[in-house]
C-alpha cells in the first residue's frame, strides 16, 4: 500500500511538473491547458485542481479560481504540495486568513503532522495573530520537543506584550515570557545563542538590567559567540544601571582599542575626562594615519559642557583652536564640513571671523591665487564650504554673489588639471566648486526671481556632469532646477540617470514623482505611479516571508523591527497619495463616461468608508538628500519637514474625499440607471400579474437612500475640509532652503478653482437627487461654469503675457502649467459629474410606456410638474455642458498659442560674461565660433543650445500632452450632449443651444406622455410610499 | 569618529547618500531583509557623529567543511566619507565575525574593471583566487574576480591557493 502511494505520488509529481513550469514562465494559458489535461485523466487530483485555480487567477478569472479553491478546501487536503499551491493562491487574492483556515483544518485531521503544524504557525505569523502563534508553537513543542519551537512560543508571547496597550498587561505577559525562558535555563536546556539573546531582550523590556547584565557576564553569556557587541552591550547595561565607575572603565578600555569609536565616557571628574582625551589624542598623533575620533571628541566634550552651562574654554582651551586641530588634519577630506557642521554654533559672535581667518591662513592662498596641489584645492573647497556654513554668503549683494559665482567657476576650471587620475565612476575633485557656484546662483534666483540665474546654474551643472557623470549631487540639483522651471520632461531625463528604484521610490518619491503631473508630463506620471504602486503592493506581500524566516533562523531581535518596518511602508503617505492620485489620473484620462463608471466600479474605493489610516500615516521622505552648506536658519528643520508633510496630508485629504465623492456619484448614477430598468421590469411584471415584488422594491430603495446619504455626507465633508483649509491658508516653505521639498501640490490646488467647481457640481447632483424645485439649480451650475470660464480666461491671459516682448518666459512657467493642468482636471471631473447628472435625469426620458389605465388624475398633475422640473434640469445640464465645452475649446486654443510662442531664451543675457573662456566656449558658443569679446547672445551652440532644446522640448511635450487630453475631453463632453439630446427625441438639436421657450413647451408635452416610471422613480427616491403598490391596490 | 552598529530596516529610508552612487546597487527589499533575518550580525552600518550613514557592509556565512567561510555581499562607502579607511574598518568587522564563527576564509566578488576596489582588497590581504567568467550581466557581461583571504583556522592557507583556470558562474558554489 505504502509502495503504491509512493508510485502514485511520483507519477502525480511527473504530471504536475509541466504545469509548474508554465506557471513559472508566466504562461498561464498553457498552464491551464496542461492542468485540464491532467484533470481529464485524474479528475480528483487536488493539487492539479489548485494549480488550475492558480492559472485561472493569473488569467484574471478570480471568481472561477475561488470557486475551484472552495471545492478543494471542502475536501480538507493534507498533502504539502496542494496546501502550498493553495497558499500561493490565497496570498495572491490577498486573503491570508484563508491560509490559516486550511492549515487549521489539515492539522485537525492530522494532529501529529509536524510539517503541517509548522505551516500553521507560519500562517499565523503572516496575519500577526500572536496568541494563536503561541498555541501552535506549544502544540509543536509538545509533539516534538525541539528548542526552536519552544522559543517560537516565547517570542509569540513577547510580541503580545509588544502590541499590548496597557502597561500592566505588558508586564504580566513579559513575566510569563521570562518564566518560560527561566524554566529552560534552570533545566539546563538552553542551546543556542539566539535563545540567550531573546532572554536578554525579555529582561531589558522589563527594565531588569541587573539580571540582563548577569546573563551577559554569566555562563550563558558565553553562548553569545557571533555577538561581537558583548562588551558594548555590557557597557550600555552598566550605564542604564548607573554604575558609572564600571561603565567608565569599560568604555575607556573600548576606546583605547578603537580610538575612532563613538565618544562615550561616563561621568567622572571633568579633569579626568580631559586627561583621558589628551591621552587618546597623543596616541592618535603617534599613528601613521590619524583618526578623526579624538579631535571630534574634544569638540563634543566642549559642546556638552557648553550645554550644561559650564565654561568649557577654561578646561579645554580656545574653541577656534579645537576646530583648527581637526582642520589641519582633515581639512582636505570631503567629510570635513559634515563632521564640523554640528559644532559650528559653538563659535559665538566674533569667533566666526577668527575661525575663517585661521582656516584661510592654513589653506594659504592669496586672493586670486589658484591652488597648486589637490590637497590645497580640497582644503580651499572645505574653507569655502565652511565660510558659507557660518553665514558669510548671506550678506553679500547680488553683484557680489555673481562675482563669487564666477570666481568659483575660475577655480573649477583650473581644478580640471587635478582630475587626471580620477575614474569615471568617482566624483571629480573639483566638482564641489561647480556645486557651490550652483548654490550661489540659486541664492541669486531666490533674491531676484529672475529665471536667468537658475538657467545659468543649470548650464554650470550640465557642464560639470559631462566631466563627472557619476556625481549624483549634480543630478539631484539639476532635477530640482528643471522642475522649478516647469521642465518636467527634462527633469525626468535626469531622474532616469539617478536610477531610482525599490526603497528609493518611497524615500525619494517626493522629489520627482509628486511634481511631474502638474507640469503636464502625463505619460511619465502614469509610469511613475505604476512603478511606485508595484513596489508597495509587492513588498507588503513579500516582506511577510522574511518575518517567517526570522522565526526559522531564530533572529528574534529582528522580528519586532520587521513588523514595524512593514507597517511603516504600508502606512507611507507617499503610498497613500500615489494610490489616490493614480485613480484620479485614470478618471482624468478616461475617454468615455461608461468607461469611467466601469473604472470607478472596479476601483478599490468604498465611498462610505475612508480607508486611509490617518493617525498612522508615515513620513518616509529622505529630506536630507540634498547637500547644503547653508547656515542653520536655511537648513531643512524638523518644522519644515513637519509642515511639508502636513501639507501633503491635507492634500491627500482633499483628493481622497474627491475620489470618494466621485465614486459615490458614479454609484448613484449606476443605481439610478439600473433602477429605472428595474422599475420598468416591475411594471411589466405587475401588468402581467406576476406576483408582488414589494420586498425587492423596498430593498432597492433602501440602497438608493443609503447611497444618497453617503453622497450627501461626504460632499459635506469635502466642503468643510475646503473651508477649513482656505480659512487657515497653509504657509509655503521659504524658497531659500535649497534642500526643502518643493511646495506641496496643495498650494497650487487651492489657488485653482478646482475644489470650488467640484463643490458646486456636487451640490448640483445633490439637488438632482433631492428633486428640489428651486433656482439654486441654475445658480449652482452657472457658478460652476463661471468659475471654469474665469480660470480659462485667466490662464489664456497669462499665456498671452508670456508671448509679449521681453517677457521672462521661464519664470512663471511652472506655476502657469500647474494652473492649466489643474483647470484641465477640473473640466474633466466636471464632465464626469455632468455624466452623472445626465444619468439621473435620463430615466425620465426613458422609453415610453403607454399610459397606465388606472392612472389617477392628480398623479397626472404631479407628472406635469415633474416634467417641468425635469426639463429645467435638462436645460441646466446642457447649458453647463456647453459652457464647459466652450471653456475647453478656449483653453485649447490658448495652449496652441502658447506652443507657437518662439523660445526667446537667447534674449537672456548670460551672467557668464567673465566666465573663463574655455567654459564660456563650451557653454555658450560652441568651440569653433567663439568670439573674443565675450558677447554671447548671438549664436548659441554647444551645451547652451543643448540646454535650450531640453527646455523647449520638454515644454512642447507637456503642451502636446495637455492639449491631447483636452481634445479628448471636448469630444467626451460632446458625447454627453448628443446622448441627452437623442434621448429627448425631437428636441435633439435644440438642447445644445440655449433652450427657447416654445421648444421647451414642446418638449414638456412630449415628456408628458412619458410614463409613470418617472413618477415612481421620483417618489421612491424621496423615500415616499411606493407608488406601484398604490397603483396596484387601486 | 565612526560608529559601527547593526543595520536596521529603517536605515533603508535614508541610505540614499550611499546608494545613489553609481557603483552601489539598490536591491529589492527582500534581498536586504533576507540578510537581516538570516545573518543580522553580518550586516553593519557605519555612522558619523551627526548620525549620517557613512557606509555599510553586508555579508553571510556559508559552505560546508573546509569551505565554511564568510562572504562579503556588498561593501559601500558614501563618496563624502571616502579616503578615511572606512572600508577597511568594515572589512575587519566582517573578518572578526567570521573568525568567531570559526570560518576558514572570507571571500568576495568584484568586477574586474573596478581597479580601485581590487587594489584596496589587495592592500587588506586578499588575493585573486579565480576569475568567474561573465558573472555580472549587462551589456556586455563582465567577469568577476573571486578574491579571498585565509582566516586563522585555515592554518595551512589551503583556501588561498589560486586556481589557474577561470570558471563559469554555474560552477561557483
Amino acid at each position: 500500500m505504502a509502495a503504491k502511494t509512493h508510485v502514485d505520488s511520483s507519477v502525480g509529481e511527473r504530471r504536475l511538473r509541466p504545469i509548474y513550469d508554465w506557471l513559472d514562465n508566466g504562461n498561464n494559458k498553457k498552464a491551464l491547458q496542461e492542468a485540464d489535461k491532467v484533470l481529464k485523466k485524474q479528475p480528483n487530483f487536488q493539487c492539479a485542481k489548485v494549480l488550475k485555480a492558480l492559472a485561472l487567477l493569473r488569467l484574471g478569472k478570480e471568481d472561477e479560481c475561488i470557486q475551484l479553491l472552495d471545492g478543494v478546501r471542502a475536501e480538507v487536503p493534507c498533502d504539502d504540495s496542494t496546501l502550498q499551491a493553495m497558499t500561493i493562491c490565497y496570498r495572491e487574492i490577498h486573503n491570508p486568513e484563508r491560509i490559516c483556515e486550511i492549515y487549521e483544518a489539515a492539522t485537525k485531521k492530522e494532529p501529529n503532522n509536524e510539517e503541517l503544524l509548522t505551516h500553521l504557525f507560519m500562517s499565523y505569523v503572516r496575519v500577526a495573530d500572536y496568541k494563536k502563534q503561541q498555541q501552535a508553537a506549544m502544540a509543536l513543542y509538545k509533539l516534538k520537543p525541539k528548542n526552536p519551537y519552544y522559543f517560537w512560543a516565547v517570542m509569540s508571547v513577547v510580541m503580545q506584550a509588544y502590541k499590548a496597550d496597557e502597561k500592566l498587561a505588558k508586564n504580566i505577559v513579559l513575566v510569563l515570557a521570562e518564566r518560560m525562558v527561566k524554566k529552560f535555563v534552570n533545566e539546563g536546556k538552553i542551546e543556542a545563542e539566539q535563545e540567550v539573546q531573546l532572554y536578554i531582550m525579555v529582561l531589558e523590556m522589563q527594565g531588569k538590567f541587573e539580571e540582563a547584565l548577569q546573563v551577559v557576564e554569566g555562563p550563558l553569556g558565553e553562548k553569545l559567540v557571533s555577538y561581537v557587541f558583548v562588551p558594548l552591550k555590557r557597557a550600555s547595561l552598566l550605564m542604564k544601571l548607573g554604575r558609572w565607575r564600571d561603565c567608565n572603565i569599560l568604555y575607556k578600555l573600548l576606546l583605547r582599542e578603537d580610538i575612532d569609536a563613538r565618544w562615550q565616557v561616563a561621568d567622572t571628574t571633568l579633569e579626568m575626562c580631559r586627561d583621558f582625551l589628551s591621552l587618546v589624542l597623543s596616541e592618535n598623533e603617534a599613528l601613521s594615519k590619524r583618526l578623526r575620533g579624538p579631535y571630534l571628541a574634544y569638540l563634543e566634550f566642549y559642546r556638552r559642557l557648553h550645554e550644561r552651562g559650564e565654561k568649557p574654554e577654561e578646561l579645554l582651551g580656545d574653541i577656534v583652536e579645537l576646530f583648527m586641530r581637526y582642520f589641519r588634519n582633515f581639512g582636505d577630506k570631503s567629510c570635513c564640513v559634515s563632521d564640523l557642521k554640528m559644532f559650528l554654533p559653538l563659535l559665538l559672535n566674533n569667533r566666526t571671523k577668527d575661525f575663517i581667518q585661521n582656516i584661510n591662513e592654513t589653506v594659504g592662498l592669496k586672493s586670486g591665487e589658484l591652488p597648486s596641489s589637490v590637497r590645497q584645492m580640497q582644503e580651499h573647497i572645505s574653507s569655502l564650504q565652511l565660510s558659507r556654513c557660518v553665514g558669510c554668503h548671506v550678506e553679500l549683494s547680488v553683484a557680489d554673489k555673481l562675482a563669487l559665482a564666477s570666481s568659483l567657476l575660475k577655480y573649477y576650471d583650473h581644478g580640471h588639471s587635478f582630475n587626471r587620475d580620477i575614474l569615471q565612476t568617482e566624483f571629480a575633485y573639483n566638482d564641489p566648486y561647480a556645486l557651490l557656484a550652483a548654490h550661489v546662483l540659486y541664492d541669486v534666483w531666490v533674491e531676484t526671481g529672475s529665471s536667468q540665474h537658475i538657467y545659468d546654474a543649470i548650464l554650470v551643472l550640465e557642464y560639470a556632469l559631462t566631466i563627472s557623470p557619476s556625481n549624483f549631487h549634480i543630478k539631484l540639483l539639476l532635477l530640482r532646477f528643471y522642475t522649478i522651471l516647469g521642465a518636467g520632461g527634462a527633469a525626468h531625463q535626469i531622474y532616469e540617470l539617478l536610477d531610482v528604484k525599490h526603497m528609493q521610490l518611497d524615500s525619494l518619491g517626493y522629489y520627482h514623482c509628486n511634481n511631474t503631473f502638474v507640469t503636464g508630463q502625463f505619460a511619465v506620471t502614469s509610469a511613475l505611479y505604476e512603478t511606485t504602486l508595484k513596489f508597495f503592493t509587492g513588498n507588503y506581500k513579500d516582506s511577510v516571508d522574511h518575518l517567517t524566516f526570522s522565526y526559522k533562523f531564530g533572529s528574534f531581535l529582528k522580528i519586532e523591527e520587521f513588523v514595524e518596518f512593514r507597517e511603516r511602508l504600508n502606512n507611507s503617505l507617499h503610498y497613500a497619495l500615489v494610490t489616490v492620485e493614480r485613480m484620479l489620473f485614470e478618471l482624468l484620462a478616461s475617454e468615455d463616461f461608461r468607461d469611467t463608471v466601469k473604472y470607478i466600479e472596479g476601483m478599490d474605493v468604498t465611498p462610505e468608508k475612508d480607508k486611509v489610516d490617518w493617525e498612522n500615516l508615515q513620513d518616509n521622505r529622505d529630506v536630507q538628500v540634498i547637500l547644503s552648506w547653508d547656515p542653520p536658519m536655511r537648513q531643512v528643520t524638523k518644522e519644515i519637514e513637519c509642515q511639508t508633510f502636513l501639507d501633503d496630508v491635507s492634500f491627500l485629504r482633499i483628493r481622497n474625499l474627491t475620489l470618494r465623492c466621485l465614486a459615490s456619484a458614479a454609484e448613484i448614477a449606476c443605481a439610478s440607471e439600473s433602477h429605472s430598468q428595474d422599475v420598468r421590469q416591475h411594471i411589466h411584471n405587475h401588468q402581467n400579474n406576476v406576483g408582488p415584488v414589494i420586498n425587492g422594491e423596498v430593498k432597492e430603495d433602501d440602497i438608493g437612500v443609503t447611497h444618497h446619504e453617503t453622497f450627501a455626507k461626504i460632499s459635506d465633508e469635502l466642503l468643510n475640509l475646503y473651508e477649513s483649509l482656505t480659512a487657515n491658508a497653509p504657509a509655503q516653505v521659504p524658497q531659500d532652503i535649497i534642500g526643502a521639498p518643493l511646495p506641496s501640490r496643495l498650494h497650487g490646488y487651492l489657488a485653482s478653482p478646482s475644489c470650488c467647481v467640484l463643490l458646486e457640481l456636487l451640490g448640483l447632483i445633490k439637488l438632482f437627487i433631492q428633486e428640489k424645485e428651486d433656482n439654486s439649480l441654475t445658480k449652482m451650475a452657472g457658478r460652476a461654469a463661471e468659475l471654469v470660464t474665469a480660470a480659462v480666461h485667466k490662464a489664456s491671459g497669462m499665456i498671452k503675457a508670456c508671448g509679449s516682448e521681453g517677457a521672462d518666459q521661464l519664470s512663471g512657467r511652472r506655476a502657469l502649467l500647474e494652473y492649466v493642468v489643474n483647470t484641465v482636471e477640473t473640466i474633466s471631473l466636471a464632465a464626469i459629474l455632468c455624466g452623472v447628472g445626465h444619468s439621473l435625469v435620463k430615466p425620465l426620458k426613458a422609453p415610453l410606456v403607454r399610459k397606465g389605465k388606472k392612472k389617477k388624475k392628480n398623479s397626472n398633475d404631479q407628472n406635469q410638474n415633474n416634467q417641468q422640473s425635469q426639463s429645467q434640469r435638462i436645460e441646466v445640464l446642457n447649458r453647463l455642458v456647453s459652457d464647459l465645452q466652450g471653456a475647453a475649446e478656449e483653453l485649447y486654443s490658448a495652449l496652441e498659442c502658447w506652443q507657437s510662442i518662439p523660445p526667446t531664451l537667447s534674449v537672456i543675457s548670460i551672467f557668464a560674461e567673465d566666465l573663463p573662456s574655455h567654459l564660456q566656449a563650451l557653454c555658450l558658443l560652441g568651440s569653433e565660433n567663439s568670439n573674443q569679446n565675450g558677447c554671447c547672445n548671438s549664436t548659441r551652440s554647444g551645451l547652451g543650445s543643448a540646454v535650450d532644446s531640453k527646455l523647449y522640448d520638454s515644454h512642447t511635450a507637456s503642451l502636446r500632452e495637455i492639449r491631447q487630453l483636452l481634445r479628448m475631453k471636448v469630444k467626451l463632453v460632446d458625447k454627453h450632449v448628443v446622448i441627452s439630446a437623442r434621448n429627448a427625441h425631437s428636441s435633439t438639436v435644440l438642447l445644445i443651444c440655449p433652450v427657447e421657450p416654445l421648444i421647451t413647451e414642446h418638449m414638456i408635452s412630449m415628456a408628458t406622455i412619458s410614463n409613470t416610471t418617472t413618477k415612481h422613480k421620483l417618489l421612491s427616491v424621496q423615500g415616499k410610499l411606493d407608488i406601484i403598490n398604490m397603483v396596484d391596490v387601486s | 569618529m565612526t560608529t559601527l552598529r547593526p543595520f536596521m530596516c529603517n536605515d533603508m529610508f535614508r541610505f540614499n547618500n550611499v546608494n545613489l552612487d553609481s557603483r552601489t546597487e539598490t536591491y529589492g527589499l527582500s534581498f536586504y531583509m533576507q540578510y537581516l533575518a538570516h545573518w543580522p550580525e553580518y550586516f553593519q552600518v557605519a555612522e558619523s557623529p551627526s548620525g549620517e550613514i557613512m557606509g555599510y557592509i553586508m555579508g553571510k556565512a556559508e559552505g560546508h567543511g573546509e569551505n565554511w567561510h564568510g562572504h562579503v555581499t556588498a561593501l559601500t562607502v558614501s563618496p563624502e566619507f571616502r579616503r578615511l579607511g572606512l572600508a577597511a574598518t568594515l572589512m575587519t568587522w566582517l573578518e572578526d565575525v567570521s573568525e568567531k564563527k570559526r570560518a576558514y576564509f572570507v571571500d568576495l566578488f568584484v568586477r574586474v574593471s573596478n581597479q580601485v576596489a581590487i587594489n584596496m582588497y589587495k592592500r587588506l590581504g586578499y588575493i585573486v583566487y579565480r576569475t568567474v567568467l561573465e558573472y555580472y550581466s549587462g551589456d556586455p557581461d563582465e567577469d568577476a574576480f573571486d578574491m579571498r583571504k585565509a582566516l586563522s583556522r585555515d592554518v595551512k592557507k589551503k583556501s588561498v591557493i589560486p586556481l589557474v583556470h577561470p570558471v563559469r558562474p554555474e560552477e561557483v558554489d
